[in-house]
């Protein structure tokens, strides 16, 4: 059975990707906390201070989804 | 059984990623997105899921184990450390979960030996999902379908 918190998790997670050229021209260079479809709690530029909003609110950022919003498409060689 | 991805656009080209939760002893259970990394030998939690964790460099050097090898990779200087007796857990597409355990690796950039812009773009690498887990399961990716799955 799938908890709550990892159902809501992955429709933030779904959702942000789903949404995420139309996020791009609104919130580009922003680290976004997504909880759930559609839902916004927080923004920011610096990650750190975007978890420190969070956890100050009270909420445990490790069950929040946190996507940064760029225009350019990250290229990566892992 | 099949645990299904997905291919994310937000990479170039686009990335396979899973979703997971990972319980972590004395941490609880915690949500992220990892990238399959078939060129990752370990799973791997990088920068910024550690910073939601709540695992600051400061943290880490003061609370977990260096990692028992040295540990390759891509991106300048790094910390790593290794949390033992963790559990991915995964969803399959029937809605049921399965656990794996692991060794977890923690990889942590000191922001003090690195340039706004390289902190920047290291903040923004996903964590990995390595070998230690892919090759438990088949691999089954399919960029043309649209198709991502870990099989077994």
């Amino acid at each position: 059975m799938v908890s709550k918190d990892r159902m809501r998790f992955s429709r933030a997670h779904r959702w942000f990707e789903r949404e995420y050229g139309r996020l791009a021209e609104h919130l580009d260079g922003e680290w976004i906390a997504v909880e759930d479809e559609g839902v916004i709690l927080e923004r920011d530029r610096d990650i750190n201070h975007l978890l420190r909003k969070l956890r100050d609110r009270g909420l445990d950022p490790g069950r929040i989804f946190v996507g940064y919003v760029s225009r350019e498409p990250l290229v990566a060689i892992l | 059984m099949r645990i299904r991805g997905f291919l994310s656009r937000r990479f170039e080209p686009p990335a396979p990623l899973i979703e997971a939760s990972i319980y972590l002893p004395s941490m609880g259970e915690r949500q992220l997105i990892l990238l399959i990394d078939t060129g990752a030998s370990a799973t791997t939690i990088l920068d910024s899921d550690a910073g939601r964790f709540g695992i600051t460099l400061e943290y880490a050097r003061e609370n977990l184990r260096p990692a028992p090898r040295k540990v390759l990779g891509i991106g300048g200087v790094a910390e790593t450390y290794m949390i033992e007796g963790a559990e991915l857990t995964l969803t399959q597409e029937d809605g049921l979960e399965v656990g794996e355990a692991l060794d977890l690796y923690i990889v942590l950039h000191d922001p003090e030996t690195l340039s706004d812009e390289v902190r920047g773009l290291i903040l923004r690498l996903p964590s990995l999902l390595g070998r230690d887990l892919i090759n438990r399961y088949r691999l089954y990716i399919d960029a043309g379908r649209d198709e991502v799955y870990l099989e077994r």
